[in-house]
């Protein structure tokens, strides 16, 4: 009949477009990847690159200056900036690139860095790094390794975190409780939680409980002088997930750390945090988070410290490093690599606009930069400055960037550690639904 | 002409003045119809096929997909343990909050259409809750309502009585989802409303006269004037509870926990999509939930032959 | 409607139940203006609405956007968008049930079941597909991939409202107008769409506030900040891996509001004076 054949017509048709946009959108290797002069041709004529990034209103501001700045110096190249917030950044970003449109410029997060590398929606700056357009000899070592997948150089950290202790170091002069020092252990921050708990009495924590959040169980597996991942596979296992679990549910019945049901209404805006409540006097996060850490607390007399996480006990390495905040990456199917790269390398290395950025995104990457900001900065920053310090010297490598699949166990390891402090079930079960849930996850994802 | 000629004949004109009445409007439809065919076959039906294709690969978006014919529906089904969990939550949201938001909004509606003074303002404030639709804020405003330390809670302490977390705890969490689906009844409100509106008054009054009290009146009159309008809320309200997305990503801050006590269908089905990278699995799901939607709503439409009431005679 | 019904204790009592409800309704609105009102870090802190200490400044800070791009830009882009898709569903959908609810063609059971199952099929997968498609036509970041839609009647889910409302016409009006010699298109425009009004009327609610609220599409579609509607405007506020202006978030959503309110309480008109039965005299 008639209807039938226009039927499957369109079918095939809208199959076809489909078919082309789809291998159209992603190549197996980013173009131009071999020539670092790509696009010569151009250059004299205008050249728009969009740019993308996530961030609070401070950090729009900050960056769109310095794109004024770059396009200052550059008068023939404009920027056109597109940002948001962090909720629906990476929706809109995998839609675009799904539809090979997605911005030159792209600020990227670790969490996402092999999956979109993998898959060719990166641009690969090795060519620009070795022929210095991309200037990285100032840059930490275990940076450029961190934003490197498979020996090629994918993404340049914008900003030197460090996961550590935030603790209100009001509340532990107050108790007349000695401040977590450099060289104390789990053990240590059990019996501090314990006793400030019990000292402030009803509703008030030591800490917040964190059993849940994979970045900071990784730090205790490293402890142990291993990643938490190794190509494909977790390495975890259920005797150290028992006994990290174990620890946290002690800490939950002595009144340590949140109650299972605190613990479910935080969220990770730090507005909500316990700390931030006035209800707890520690909390895990990471050091550019001080700042704000500080800035929303509703004691705002109270002073906030940080320190590096605990030791293991009989630790093989140290668990500490230092972790990029996010990357400045630049997309697989640009027109224009070579002005990518040389944004990039502004944003890092510029001395006037790493000066604008200050350590919003966190600490500079380049180290001289780094020692040329640091007097000039506000005391609260010079904080973050002086523990990113202490941390590269207390510290180990950084393990290889997350395999594909992360999300989903990051997902599944706090759905576990949420069941374990709610009581559903017993531990050994969960946990060894958990393992073979990541087992199943990671294999089919490689 | 001999009488069977006669009569086949008339059977004839007969049968054929049929097909004209049936295909009377054929060129009429088109031409009201047309807008809606365009949509559907350049905006709609393409994407929906591509879809389908999709299910049946592996498709990370950021990169080409790739057959794998039947996998992602039997992983489905054989090993995905949230897979079922999110049949479950859904399932259990769908039977809660459908028969409860009707039922008040219909009573609601009922209430308001008598004619009290005010009745303007009331049916503003009780539409409010749905204006603030599915925003941040909302989350928020729920926590601080339903949460450890909110409101509920600090009332039922001053009686006495120590109540859990009702957003946070994996026992109750759904159903502070439930409620604020059932908060925000007034959409479901307004069409009753519409739909009331169009019952002429002349029909409730004849039956005052004769005699009818109001409880009557209700069963015999208004329901059965209603029931269209009934049918499509019920209608809607099952097929859209059952997509139900956004206020569990949102209080759940898209995670369907604690513990995926809120991991509805389409959350997971999000989640999977384009959290995971595993599209061609989350457009499995989709399509799964088609025909599982199709199914419910086939047996409403079917049930509607015995209660619903067209005034236009005609059957659904 | 004597004796019973209008005692005092009847209404009272009514009045109290509805007021009560009216205040858990209210709340909420209540609690998000009184959080417009106070400073940031002291939103999540209290629990009562009530502001201890009233300021101005969310106000102030969130009027004035984010780079250049005043709050106001943001409703303005939001308002046109919103009219623009009202207009398209009403004509078009309504064009459509007419066509399912009146009149007979072929193949018309296919149809309806077709634009049902459009209504099914959650819109995240067929997300990825469209925006490709849209690319392709170069319609990315312009207001056409959120606005043409709706001139196609592709909110099904109106089309389905109408089909129930007309169908609660009586079939004698349209007969009548028939022999008065009038076409399928007169009896449209005459009978059917004037005494439908609140059909009409409620799509025109619904999709205005759907649009208005509608934040996945317009972020997916809207790239440049100048084109940003109100749900993008307000989530520029928000940043949950760092800090977020609560404040200003909060006082631009209370202002935004408003159009809302204004839209629903100018469509509330039409039922309050309802739809004159004259049609059926006679």
């Amino acid at each position: 009949m008639m209807i039938t054949k226009k039927w499957v017509t369109l079918f095939c048709l809208s199959l076809l477009l489909f078919a082309t946009a789809c291998s159209g959108g992603a190549t197996d290797k980013p173009a131009s990847s071999g020539e670092a002069s790509g696009s010569e041709g151009d250059s004299s004529g205008k050249i728009e690159l969009r740019m993308t990034w996530w961030g609070s209103q401070t950090r729009h501001d900050l960056t769109t200056k310095v794109i004024q700045l770059f396009e200052e110096k550059h008068p023939g190249i404009t920027i056109k900036p597109e940002y948001s917030g962090w909720d629906g950044y990476f929706d809109k970003l995998t839609t675009q690139v799904a539809g090979s449109n997605a911005p030159d410029i792209i600020q990227m997060d670790y969490a996402f860095l092999t999956d979109f590398a993998r898959r060719g929606a990166l641009l690969d700056l090795t060519p620009f790094a070795e022929s210095k357009e991309l200037r990285t000899e100032d840059h930490d070592q275990s940076m450029i390794t961190a934003g490197s997948i498979d020996d090629k150089l994918y993404a340049i950290t914008l900003g030197v975190n460090a996961p550590g202790v935030i603790y209100d170091a009001t509340v532990f002069q107050e108790l007349g409780i000695e401040e977590p020092q450099e060289s104390w252990t789990w053990k240590d921050f059990g019996d501090m939680a314990t006793k400030i708990a019990a000292a402030k009495g009803d509703g008030f924590y030591g800490s917040a409980d964190i059993s849940g959040t994979t970045n900071m169980f990784e730090v205790f597996i490293r402890q142990s002088g291993k990643g938490l991942f190794d190509g494909g596979t977790m390495t975890a296992t259920s005797e150290e997930l028992q006994q990290w679990f174990d620890m946290w549910a002690a800490l939950r019945e002595n009144g340590g750390v949140t109650t299972a049901e605190i613990t479910a209404s935080t969220t990770n805006a730090l507005e909500t945090r316990p700390i931030s409540l006035g209800t707890a006097a520690m909390d895990f996060a990471w050091s550019n988070q001080l700042l704000t850490f500080q800035q929303v607390n509703k004691n705002q007399d109270h002073k906030l410290g940080i320190q590096v996480l605990p030791h293991g006990i009989n630790e093989k390495q140290i668990g500490e490093y230092l972790k990029p905040g996010q990357f400045l990456s630049g997309y697989g199917k640009t027109k224009h690599p070579k002005e990518v790269a040389m944004f990039i390398d502004f944003m890092v290395n510029d001395p006037e606009a790493t000066a604008i950025l200050g350590s919003e995104r966190g600490v500079p990457v380049n180290s001289s930069i780094r020692e040329q900001m640091q007097p000039t900065l506000p005391e609260a920053e010079q904080t973050i400055f002086q523990f990113i310090d202490t941390v590269s010297k207390h510290s180990s490598e950084i393990d290889p960037p997350y395999p594909q699949g992360f999300a989903e166990v990051d997902t599944s390891f706090k759905s576990a550690s949420e069941q374990i402090a709610f009581g559903q079930g017993n531990t050994p079960d969960v946990i060894a639904q958990f393992i073979e849930g990541a087992k199943a996850t990671l294999g089919s994802s490689q | 002409m001999t009488t069977s000629q006669v009569s086949q004949a008339r059977i004839e004109s007969v049968a054929t003045r049929r097909v004209k009445r049936r295909y009377a409007h054929n060129g009429a439809a088109l031409l009201f119809l047309a807008p809606w065919l365009v949509g559907l076959l350049f905006l709609t039906l393409g994407p929906m096929l591509v879809s389908l294709y999709i299910s049946f690969t592996d498709y990370s978006i950021l990169a080409a997909p790739s057959w794998v014919g039947l996998n992602n529906y039997t992983t489905m089904f054989t090993s995905d343990k949230l897979f079922t969990q999110s049949l479950k939550v859904t399932f259990t949201y769908v039977a809660v909050s459908v028969p409860v938001k009707l039922i008040f909004a219909l009573l609601v509606a009922m209430l308001l259409n008598k004619g009290i003074r005010g009745l303007g303002i009331y049916r503003t404030v009780y539409y409010i809750p749905t204006l603030l639709g599915g925003s941040v804020a909302i989350a928020m405003l729920w926590r601080k309502m339903l949460g450890g330390d909110g409101l509920l809670n600090s009332v039922l302490a001053m009686v006495g009585i120590k109540a859990p977390d009702w957003v946070a705890n994996p026992k109750y969490a759904l159903y502070s989802i439930v409620l604020l689906s059932v908060w925000q009844f007034g959409s479901s409100m307004i069409i009753f409303l519409a739909g009331m509106k169009q019952i002429p008054p002349e029909y409730d009054e004849a039956s005052a006269v004769d005699g009818a009290g109001p409880l009557r009146r209700f069963f015999y009159i208004t329901l059965p004037i209603l029931s269209p309008v009934i049918f499509f809320n019920l209608v809607m309200q099952l097929i859209t509870s059952f997509q139900s997305f956004t206020q569990a990503f949102v209080i759940s801050n898209g995670s369907g926990g604690p513990v995926n006590s809120t991991l509805m269908y389409s959350l997971y089905l999000y989640k999977k999509g384009f959290s995971f990278f595993q599209m061609g699995y989350a457009s499995a799901m989709a399509w799964v939930l088609v025909i599982l939607i199709g199914v419910f709503t086939l047996l409403v439409f079917r049930s509607s032959k015995l209660w619903v009431h067209y005034e236009d005679g005609g059957k659904s | 409607m004597i004796g019973q019904r209008n005692s005092t204790a009847w209404v009272v009592s009514k009045h109290v139940l509805i007021s009560g409800i009216a205040f858990v309704m209210l709340y909420p609105i209540l609690w998000m203006l009184g959080s417009s009102f106070k400073p940031g870090h002291m939103i999540f802190t209290e629990t009562w609405f009530w502001p201890q200490e009233w300021n101005w400044q969310n106000y102030m800070n969130g009027w004035s956007g984010i780079q250049g791009n005043p709050f106001s830009r943001f409703l303005t882009n939001s308002v046109i968008l919103s009219l623009g898709a009202v207009l398209g569903n009403v004509i078009s959908c309504s064009m459509a049930a007419y066509a399912f609810a009146r009149l007979n063609f072929r193949f018309k059971a296919i149809c309806f079941g077709l634009m049902l199952m459009t209504i099914m099929l959650p819109h995240h997968v067929t997300l990825i597909p469209q925006y490709i498609l849209f690319n392709h036509l170069e319609w990315v970041n312009t207001y056409l991939p959120l606005v043409v839609p709706k001139w196609l009647a592709t909110d099904a889910f109106f089309i389905f409202l109408m089909v129930q409302f007309f169908r609660g016409l009586p079939k004698e009006l349209d007969e009548a107008a028939t022999i008065d010699g009038c076409g399928p298109v007169k009896i449209y425009t005459k009978i059917i769409i004037p005494l439908a009004f609140p059909a009409l009327v409620t799509t025109m609610i619904f999709t205005f506030l759907w649009t208005w609220d509608d934040f996945f599409s317009q972020l997916i579609y809207l790239s440049d900040v100048s084109k940003y509607t109100v749900p993008l405007g307000l989530r520029l506020f928000l940043d949950s891996s760092s800090q977020s202006d609560w404040g200003p978030m909060f006082a631009m959503s209370v202002l935004s509001l408003v159009p809302c309110f204004i839209v629903f309480i100018v469509c509330q008109k039409y039922f309050v004076e309802g739809i004159a039965t004259s049609g059926l005299k006679g």
